[in-house]
């Protein structure tokens, strides 16, 4: 019983801390768009490589969960 | 015995602790040496302003560069002094030190939990705080002197190396220092969530929690959603000053070259620092208020007046907080229609804090008050939030804000309503839970002595500031002796650093007799001031895990006193109903 309710404490936290650092990119982006509607923002295209990083980092944390399980 | 308890050494009991106890107690000792330090910076800079370009014995205290030949203080080391004052005390004082030491030593004490949710993240909560302490004091020794530019550290003085002495290696180690803090804050709000909402015992339900863990709960909450925004701000100050960005530049010229960096905004800065600043406030002021609730009830032998109505004016006030920021930015060339909006939602706030100082009153009234040290300071509270929050109203009015803004009368509101209020409640948590942390009783003798030497040495400090800001005597001036159209509030300054002073020596009488109580004082019974909450159900010894055996099982809310019926005044929350007793 003590340990379900630690795990479901331990979940908890988590998901508390990932809205907490939602908020961090809150303030960033926030300030990302008031900046940029100021002007004078250097424009440039990310190199295309970005995008498949992100998509193997967010692939890979999706493999992660069933990976897990499946030990 | 609990599970919990095993054999610590020294390091693991002392040190690298995991007990919610004694980091509370790192917390406190920790928060009362900054204090200390941040406390007599004021009495520096208030040495200053009384004799104005001369030598003091006090400067003696202070590294030697930061003082000319003369032996007078140098100006930009008054701004160092100002800064470093404000810092300490907003965040180390009262934020760290009032939050951090109450809300780790009574959330599992008053829950009924042997500890944390994560008693090792609960501890590195500690140890980001400590090593944001030491980078914070060793700011102290840079070349240039520490951060100069405010504790709002706005840009540009903080944006660029070269602004002013303060704004080089000492404004970078306030930013690390800062960001060491917020790590710290976080690991500790999250944690105190958690242990709030999953670690509750059997019986104790949202609605029989005392007010101090709903205070802290929601305190937490305040800090979780803005300190992160903090970082941000804060991240991106450091862009500015070592990357080359410009999100808080613009139109710079220095020596008659235009900066490199245009087209950012020193009002966006403000923005996401208020963002997080005007919460901070009430990360600041809830647990103090929450702390009275408790101890009001406790020494008035009554139940707290509108346990629902505080509840919901904490939750009330919470929300209004997020939503009030730009009353701090008024001269900012804001709007005026935003301004009104600002102004409409800061004069919400009064609502919620009628109703808690309302119901503070009611619980006093016709009671059977005790008056111990820690009830002097907890009614000493709510007279500071009362005439703190007066002249709030005005502060709160674009119209009339626009007046006495950046005046002493500023300063005045801010220090009663936010500083004293704060100070008093970890005053009155202190003395009532000192027995609980302890194991034994503080002098009573002296802290009477201590409450009205305090008592009277702050509104002799900060009442009168309220007639300088009136006069329009700026804050952060170096010398107000420059300008002869405030010669005639020379007096003045002398008469608030007198009480500054001599408050100051008052404050030496609280740290004696906390030394002297924890190793000379009386033992503490088991529950001394016959309090309901369940930590006074706990041995006198501590012990890692709280309760030897079974954890208690709660069976009434916390505020069953003078109950008619029972036959003592007081009904802890573990004592079952009685026959035919109907529950609050």
């Amino acid at each position: 019983m003590e340990k379900l309710i630690k795990d479901k404490a331990s979940k908890q936290l988590l998901f508390i801390g990932i809205f907490s650092i939602s908020m961090f990119f809150a303030g960033l982006t926030s300030a990302f768009i008031v900046r940029k509607a100021e002007g004078n923002w250097t424009e440039f295209i990310l190199p295309s490589w970005f995008l498949y990083s992100t998509i193997v980092i967010v692939i890979s944390s999706l493999l992660l969960f069933p990976c897990k399980k499946s030990t | 015995m609990s599970d919990h308890h095993h054999k610590e050494t020294f390091i693991t009991k002392y040190i690298f602790s995991t007990d919610h106890k004694m980091i509370g107690k790192q917390f406190l000792i920790t928060g009362m040496f900054m204090a200390l330090v941040g406390m007599l910076m004021s009495a520096i800079f208030r040495v200053q302003l009384a004799n104005p370009g001369e030598a003091s014995v006090l400067y003696n205290l202070l590294p030697g560069a930061w003082v000319n030949a003369e032996g007078a203080l140098n100006p930009d080391k008054y701004l160092a002094l100002v800064t470093m004052h404000g810092t300490i005390l907003v965040f180390w004082v009262l934020t760290a030190g009032l939050s951090g030491t109450f809300a780790n030593f009574l959330i599992p004490l008053q829950i009924g939990a042997r500890d944390m949710a994560s008693g090792f993240i609960n501890m590195l909560s500690y140890w980001f705080f400590f090593i944001a302490t030491v980078v914070l004091l060793s700011s102290i020794y840079v070349e240039g002197g520490p951060a100069s530019g405010g504790w709002t550290i706005y840009p540009p003085l903080s944006a660029l190396p070269q602004a002013i002495p303060g704004s080089g290696t000492g404004m970078t180690l306030w930013l690390y220092s800062i960001t060491l803090f917020v790590v710290g804050s976080l690991l500790g709000g999250l944690n105190y969530i958690v242990t709030i909402l999953n670690l509750r015992t059997k019986g104790m339900s949202m609605q029989r929690l005392p007010l101090t863990v709903w205070g802290l709960l929601v305190t937490a909450i305040l800090g979780v959603l803005s300190f992160p925004v903090l970082l941000s701000c804060g991240l991106l100050l450091l862009f500015d000053r070592s990357f080359g960005t410009s999100f808080y530049l613009s139109d710079i010229i220095i020596n008659g070259e235009a900066l490199h960096n245009s087209g950012g905004s020193p009002i966006l800065f403000e923005h996401l620092f208020w963002f997080l600043g005007h919460p901070e406030v009430y990360i600041i002021l809830l647990p103090a208020l929450s702390i009275v609730s408790e101890v009001i009830a406790v020494n008035s032998r009554k139940p707290i007046f509108g346990y629902k109505a505080m509840v919901g004016a904490i939750l009330l006030i919470a929300f209004l907080s997020f939503i009030v920021w730009g009353h701090h930015m008024f001269m900012t060339g804001m709007n005026p229609f935003l301004g009104s909006v600002f102004t409409f939602t800061t004069l919400l706030i009064a609502i919620p804090s009628a109703v808690k100082v309302f119901n503070w009153l009611a619980t006093l009234w016709r009671a059977n008050i005790r008056f111990t040290p820690a009830m002097l300071f907890a009614i000493g509270t709510v007279s500071s939030f009362i005439t703190g929050g007066l002249t709030g109203l005005i502060l709160g009015d674009s119209a009339l804000d626009i007046n006495v803004h950046d005046t002493y009368f500023v300063v005045g509101h801010f220090h009663i309503v936010m500083g004293l209020t704060a100070i008093y409640g970890m005053y009155a948590g202190v003395y009532h839970w000192f027995p609980k942390m302890y194991g034994k009783m503080m002098n009573k003798s002296l802290g009477y002595l201590h409450f009205w030497g305090t008592f009277i040495c702050a509104y002799g400090v900060f009442f009168p500031m309220h007639f300088l800001g009136l006069a329009g005597l700026p804050r952060r001036y170096y010398t107000n002796s420059s300008f002869p159209m405030f010669d005639g509030l020379a007096d003045i300054n002398e008469i608030i650093t007198f009480f500054a002073l001599a408050g100051a020596i008052v404050q030496a009488i609280f740290i004696f007799n906390f030394a002297y109580s924890i190793f000379k004082g009386t033992k503490a019974s088991k529950n001394p001031w016959n309090a309901n909450t369940l930590e006074w159900t706990t041995p006198v010894e501590r012990i890692h895990g709280n309760w030897p055996g079974e954890l208690p099982v709660v069976t009434r809310w916390a505020y069953d006193y003078s109950k008619p019926g029972l036959e003592k005044d007081f009904a802890m929350q573990t004592e079952p109903l009685h026959e035919g007793e109907q529950e609050h």
